[in-house]
Parts: structure tokens; C-alpha cells; sequence
């Protein structure tokens, strides 16, 4: 169980500026995380997410530099606790991908604003909070 | 047919006359693979025509084709039916050509061979095939355009109006005075959305060509090509949808192609129809250069072209400029 006093520090990737903007906003109502970072390549996400030692990557998977599962898998080489959490619309394939890169876990963008605050409080183990899924 | 003793053959004037005016090679062989008579197409041996009587198949022609035509004579005569074989071979005329040979029995110890030159209907078949193919991948490559520009606009618009909706609910609670903001916002991305979706529709088939024909759908490629364009002439009437399909995509690869390699100061498009057929011209006074063989533009023009019955030329000399011609028929059945 993650301490109820120290938020999950959450680095957003996502190449549409504008976009992850509106995810950080949505997660800024959440006390239980916090963003520490937005990225917008591959690259920068993990750059960021190293440096500032987040405890999970929020992370789109078509970007420019590298990609996002070429970032994840650089990410869980260099952090292996960290969790990445795909936030994309991509198709199943390369969802599986992800996960053969090591993503923890995938929220499809259309359900983000219902889906994406209970998938990170779960990650964090929030006991009543759905997990992450793969639809 | 030629004798093999020099003496008359049995058959009449006529049925000479009938032998030699077919478009294929007759042979008469003997069970060991010697040549006994020759008529028909004799362009199409493999040795001089004075040469070949009287001669063996393994003495004319080379070890793997003499083995397999004689393999093919000898299962005629044995199972008293039609055996076929098939070679390639350079005839003594100097040409490589790829040949059907039908053997039927003729006698206990002898066949009838008709080799037909299979080579330009092969050829035919062999581009058929490859144009086909090429016609389902630039299918799959526009299915994956579409795929890509959904993905990445419209669909990426609408989460992030939906995103701004949720939002939009959250701060009727917390801080209102935000609302507008996010609804602006909001609006403004459902606007865009919408733009890329009709672009994206535009991009597969213009409805102001289905609505109104060639000439306004002509007009607005033109208006929104990246260098001077001039319609000069265009049909009154409408044509068959797939004929004016054809034209508004023609003349779009080539203003967009002229854009791309041509550094032409104008450009014009002629389209004609006489009834039957459809010629359309576009010409640019540019550089010029341009390979049909090796732009895959041009090739898929062609295959669009070819699958309607019709033919396209490219004239690019370098330094003249490049003009693109192509007619179309109208009663293609495809249509």
C-alpha cells in the first residue's frame, strides 16, 4: 500500500501540448497524485521521468524522436519499479506492444476522463479503484 | 509443310496455304525426336528453317528443352492422347520467347507439335497481375491514410473535447468562472474536428464532383493548386462517374506532381469527349524528366487508367516540359 500522505508524482507524455495540459488539469483534482512533468516526445519522457523520479509515466504511444514503446522500454531499463501507464488511442497491436515493453498498464483516451484517476489510484493501491484495463 | 525428301507433300495448294497462314510453328516429328516437316510461323524455330528438317530435337535445340519436349512426345504416343509441354527459348532470329507446345499422336511412330509463342500474352498476364497487386496496395495505403488522419486529428480532437467536457462539469462545482473558457475551448476543437473530417471526406471523393461534374470540381483543384493552373476545356456534358473519378484524380496527381518536381510557372488541362471516349491532357511548361517506370504516382495513374479499359502517355523530355495524356473509354464493362 502506497502512504496515504505522499502523492504518486506522475510525468504526462504526449506529443498534443494542449491535450496533456487537459490531463494535468484533470488530474490536479486528485490529491493522491501529483504531475511533476509534461513531455512531448518519447525522449523527453524519459528523460524527465529519470530526473525527477516520478513513480509513473503517463504515456502516449505515436510521438515524435522515439516513440512511446520505444520510451517505455527505455524507462523500465533505467527504473525498474517505475510504472508506465499507456494513455492512447492506438490499435491492439501495438497496445501489446507496450506491454511487451513493459507497460503496466492501458487506458484508451475516449475513457480518460472516466477511467484514468481510478487506474492510477489503483496503481498506487487505492483499495476501491479499478485497475487498469486493455479494452 | 516442308518435306523432308524435297519431294511434294501430299496435301493440296489449299490446305498448304491453310497450314502455313497459322499464326503458330506446326511441327511433324518422328518417335526419336527427328524433324520431319516444318510449317506455320518458322520465325519462331530455334535454327534456320533450312536446317531444321531432318535434324534431331537434341541436335537443334538445348539438352534440358530437346529432354523435355521428347519426354512430352513420347507420353503422346504412349497414352495416345494430347500431352503439353512448356519452354523458353531465343528463336535463330535472336529473340528469347517463351512457347506452349500441344504434341498430339499422328501415327505409331510419329506427332504433330503446335508451338504457339506464348510470350506477349504471358507478358500481358504477368502485368495484369503485378498491376492488380499494385491497385490493392495503393487500396491498403489509402486505407491506412484515412486510418492515420482519424487517428491523429479528428479522433485526438474529440477526447480532447470530451476531456473538456469532464472538465467543464468539474468546474460548475469548484469554480464556474472557468466554464466559459473551457467551453470556448471546447468549441473550438469540435470546429476543427469537424474541418479535418470534411477534408478528410473531400480527400475521398469530392462531392462537388458527384454533385456538379468535372468542370467546378476541375476549377476547384486549380484554385487550390500550388502553381498557375488553366482549364482550358472541358466536357458540357456528364460523364460516366467512374470515367469523371478517373479525370478529377488524373488531373490532382498531376497538378500535385507538377507542384512537387516540375518548376513550372503554368499548367493546363484539356478534357474532351467525343461520345465514347474521354482524352484528357494536362501540361506543364517545366523541367520535364519525368519516369512513369519509376514514380509510383504515375504507375498508380496507370493502373487506374488500365483498370478502365483506357491508356495513359507521358512526354517528358527534359527541358520541354511534361504532359500527361490519357483516354478513356466509356463502355468499359468495369464502369
Amino acid at each position: 500500500m502506497w502512504p496515504e500522505s505522499t502523492p504518486l508524482r506522475v510525468v504526462i507524455a504526449d506529443d498534443d501540448e494542449r491535450y496533456a495540459e487537459l490531463i494535468a488539469d484533470l488530474l490536479h483534482g486528485s490529491p493522491e497524485l501529483e504531475v511533476i512533468g509534461i513531455a512531448k516526445d518519447g525522449e523527453e519522457a524519459v528523460q524527465l521521468a529519470c530526473w525527477q523520479d516520478a513513480d509513473i509515466v503517463l504515456m502516449d504511444i505515436d510521438m515524435p524522436r522515439i516513440d512511446g514503446i520505444v520510451a517505455t522500454r527505455l524507462v523500465r531499463e533505467a527504473r525498474p519499479r517505475m510504472c508506465v501507464l499507456m494513455l492512447t488511442g492506438a490499435d491492439p497491436d501495438r497496445i501489446q506492444e507496450a506491454r511487451d515493453a513493459g507497460a503496466t498498464g492501458y487506458v484508451n483516451k475516449l475513457h480518460a476522463p472516466a477511467d484514468l484517476v481510478p487506474a492510477l489510484l489503483a496503481l498506487c493501491g487505492a483499495p476501491a479503484a479499478p485497475a487498469a484495463h486493455a479494452d | 509443310m516442308t518435306a523432308m525428301d524435297g519431294l511434294p507433300t501430299p496435301v493440296d495448294a489449299r490446305h498448304k496455304a491453310l497450314l502455313d497462314a497459322l499464326p503458330d510453328l506446326l511441327l511433324r516429328l518422328r518417335a526419336d525426336g527427328t524433324y520431319l516437316e516444318i510449317g506455320g510461323d518458322t520465325s519462331k524455330l530455334a535454327n534456320p528453317p533450312a536446317e531444321v528438317v531432318g535434324s534431331t530435337a537434341h541436335e537443334l535445340l538445348p539438352d534440358d528443352i530437346a529432354d523435355r519436349l521428347m519426354s512430352c512426345v513420347r507420353s503422346s504416343l504412349e497414352q495416345g492422347t494430347l500431352a503439353t509441354v512448356e519452354y523458353t527459348l531465343r528463336t535463330h532470329l535472336g529473340e528469347e520467347r517463351e512457347f506452349e507446345v500441344r504434341v498430339a499422336p499422328a501415327g505409331p511412330d510419329e506427332v504433330v507439335a503446335v508451338v504457339r509463342d506464348v510470350t506477349d500474352l504471358r507478358q500481358a498476364m504477368r502485368d495484369l497481375t503485378e498491376s492488380r497487386a499494385r491497385i490493392v496496395a495503393a487500396g491498403d495505403a489509402e486505407r491506412r491514410r484515412v486510418e492515420r488522419n482519424l487517428h491523429d486529428g479528428a479522433q485526438q480532437r474529440l477526447v480532447t473535447v470530451a476531456l473538456h467536457l469532464h472538465l467543464v462539469k468539474r468546474r460548475l462545482e469548484t469554480d464556474p468562472a472557468e466554464v466559459p473558457q473551457l467551453v470556448d475551448s471546447a468549441q473550438t476543437e469540435l470546429t476543427l474536428a469537424l474541418e479535418e473530417i470534411r477534408e478528410l471526406v473531400r480527400g475521398l471523393h469530392p462531392r462537388l464532383l458527384s454533385d456538379r461534374g468535372l468542370e467546378p470540381a476541375l476549377s476547384g483543384l486549380a484554385e487550390r493548386a500550388l502553381l498557375p493552373v488553366e482549364i482550358v476545356e472541358t466536357p458540357a456534358e456528364r460523364l460516366p462517374p467512374a470515367v469523371e473519378a478517373a479525370t478529377y484524380y488524373l488531373v490532382a496527381e498531376a497538378l500535385a506532381n507538377a507542384a512537387k518536381h516540375s518548376q513550372a510557372s503554368r499548367v493546363t488541362v484539356r478534357v474532351s469527349a467525343n461520345g465514347d471516349r474521354t482524352t484528357i491532357e494536362v501540361a506543364d511548361d517545366g523541367v520535364g524528366g519525368a519516369d512513369p517506370e519509376t514514380g509510383s504516382g504515375l504507375r498508380g495513374l496507370a493502373d487506374r487508367v488500365a483498370a478502365l479499359g483506357g491508356g495513359l502517355a507521358v512526354a517528358s523530355e527534359p527541358g520541354r516540359g511534361t504532359t500527361l495524356r490519357a483516354e478513356l473509354p466509356h463502355d468499359n464493362p468495369n464502369q
